[in-house]
């Protein structure tokens, strides 16, 4: 089998395969386009952990967003199940939104102030006929304690009556209550306390071990995203320079023998 | 809802509208020209009245009683207001100040209520389908036209209107709030001829406030689209049309709803000028028309009553907010 064959096959049983996925920006008043994903490359199994270190500014929250389809790239082949994402038309792009969540990283700004938790949750429910319609209350109750929230204390609360870290809560639930195959964290834990952001990190992993989620974590820190994966079972560190993703490979590897000066810089940034 | 902050609220009210009595008083009594001596030695050189005749014209027109203390005067003033009378005019001595107020205001109200409502319906309409077209060819033209719209001042559009619909076409009556060949009551006619005669007052109305309308809902459509909970709704496929209402409509419009009761209150002051244009018999050409006769109790009585409506205004803003934004509810 030719390399040319297996790149083929891998890219249509992959759930996700990038090639060489690049996003640049227009900025007025600029000769030349700000490029924030410059050739990207990775791929991504049913199931599979990965998570996506970089310092700010490095261009991961971008890439995330061309995963969950919110960011067109301007070249490049983005895939989804072998199908190019950004020419999925009508139910069919629906469908991959639906199969792709994204948590966001404030969670003060990810909720609707205006509609209580129940009402954010229930009408995906039912858009996508996941449950009956008498049975919508019980599943939201359900995806609650799930996520460790009593539902009788929060099912009719208003966004603003929580806090941060509950509210990080909401939108984990929100997010797996359709199901997806895949969802992007992008620093879900940036903004909550410090004491609570491992139950969070936690609770990402539980979903993973009881629904088979697979998960690109999107975090600054080498720590925590060394954490996400061991604590996980193992799984792809990937670490993103300036657009470019300059290192990738089991964590245990990269961690213990980095090969990019970057890679190391982080690593040692953390052990100081 | 907390019932400390409703009491706070109307405390502060009532003494604003205290000091507001206040100031109209001093105004009237204090100012180097005192309308109400001139009044009084007019009375006077007239040489009808005697010292007591005197002091019950006074009394009758003004609530003072000369010859009295300031202070006394003051109080004296103030508790008539409070009973709800704000003397007689000077032009109609038969008629009290808040029997002008009563045949007038209702005419006010109507012009201010419909138009305020009308012109938010529309700006927020327009608003919301420009924001989700921001940066569009026809979001472009349409907010220059808006802006322009909006710049234009109350009584130039109400001219522009009078001149060209009224004057010009002959489409519509320039004057009055109803023919003289109409009996006023509830008849078909009446009403046809009420609508006529406000078409112009009304539109006047909203081509001033549509722009700040459109213009404002549509800055807070793009502001909400770009919250984080909105992309979150697409990505689980929550349905157009319910993401149009109930995360980017209901946000959006709760900033527009505080203006809007705020803004019925305003329109008291425009009523002023728009009433005046088209010699509409609200309580806005009452003033203007009492301001060219000297009438100053009715003077007084009109400022009274435009500003307890912008306070009520604010307060039913205020108050009905927390109904609207669960933030502030507690």
């Amino acid at each position: 089998m030719d390399e040319l064959q297996e790149v083929g096959i891998q890219a249509k049983t992959s759930l996700l395969y990038f090639d060489n996925v690049s996003v640049h920006f227009e900025i007025k008043g600029m000769d030349k386009p700000l490029i924030a994903v410059d050739g990207v490359s990775f791929s991504m199994n049913d199931g599979e952990l990965a998570a996506l270190v970089g310092e700010s500014g490095s261009g991961k929250s971008t890439l995330g967003r061309v995963v969950v389809g919110l960011q067109k790239p301007t070249s490049g082949k983005a895939l989804f199940r072998g199908k190019d994402i950004y020419k999925l038309k009508g139910k069919a792009f629906l469908e991959y939104r639906r199969s792709v969540q994204l948590v966001h990283q404030d969670p003060y700004a990810a909720l609707n102030p205006a509609l209580t938790i129940y009402e954010s949750l229930a009408p995906a429910l039912r858009r996508w006929n996941i449950v009956d319609k008498k049975d919508t209350r019980k599943a939201v109750s359900s995806m609650l304690e799930f996520v460790g929230l009593r539902p009788e204390n929060y099912i009719d609360k208003y966004p603003n009556q929580l806090s941060g870290g509950e509210r990080q809560r909401i939108c984990v639930a929100r997010a797996l209550s359709v199901r997806p195959k895949l969802v992007v964290a992008d620093e879900p834990v940036t903004m909550i306390d410090v004491s609570l952001r491992l139950s969070i990190v936690d609770l990402l992993l539980n979903s993973k071990k009881q629904f088979g989620t697979s998960y690109i974590f999107i975090t600054h820190d080498m720590a925590l995203a060394r954490y996400f994966l061991l604590k996980g079972g193992g799984g792809k560190l990937m670490v993103m320079e300036n657009g470019k993703l300059v290192e990738m490979g089991d964590v245990e590897e990269v961690i213990n023998n980095p090969k990019h000066e970057y890679t190391k810089k982080l690593i040692e940034s953390v052990t100081e | 809802m907390k019932y400390g902050y409703i009491l706070r609220r109307i405390a502060i009210l009532v003494a604003t509208l205290y000091t507001v009595i206040t100031i109209t008083f001093i105004l009237v009594r204090l100012s180097p020209y005192d309308p109400y001596a001139y009044f009084l030695s007019q009375e006077a050189s007239m040489g009808i009245a005697s010292p007591s005749q005197l002091a019950a014209l006074a009394e009758y027109y003004y609530n003072l009683i000369p010859n009295q203390p300031i202070y006394i005067q003051y109080f004296q003033y103030l508790i008539s207001v409070m009973e709800g009378n704000f003397g007689h005019s000077l032009i109609y001595p038969q008629m009290t100040v808040a029997n002008i107020i009563a045949t007038r205001l209702p005419w006010t109200l109507y012009i201010v209520i419909t138009s305020t409502v009308i012109s938010f319906f529309i700006g927020t309409y327009a608003g919301q389908r420009l924001g989700y077209k921001r940066g569009g060819k026809v979001d472009g033209s349409i907010v220059t036209f808006f802006t322009v719209l909006h710049s234009i001042p109350i009584y130039g559009m109400g001219l522009i209107l009078l001149f060209f619909i009224s004057l010009k076409a002959g489409l519509l009556p320039s004057a009055g709030a109803y023919s003289a060949n109409v009996a006023p009551g509830p008849n078909l006619p009446f009403i046809i001829s009420v609508i006529r005669h406000s078409i112009l007052p009304i539109s006047t109305f909203i081509f001033g406030s549509v722009g700040g309308w459109t213009l404002g809902m549509r800055a807070n459509t793009i502001s909400v689209l770009g919250e984080d909970y909105v992309n979150a709704a697409e990505l689980r496929g929550i349905p157009t049309s319910r993401i149009a209402s109930r995360y980017v409509g209901r946000n959006a419009i709760l900033p527009q709803f505080t203006s809007l009761v705020i803004s019925i209150g305003f329109a008291f002051g425009g009523a002023v000028f728009v009433e005046q244009i088209f010699t509409y018999p609200g309580i806005g050409q009452m003033l203007v028309t009492s301001v060219g006769d000297g009438d100053y109790p009715v003077i007084m009585g009109i400022t009274i009553i435009i500003i307890a409506a912008v306070l009520i205004s604010v307060l039913v803003a205020d108050l009905t907010y927390q109904f609207l934004d669960p933030r502030v509810r507690k």
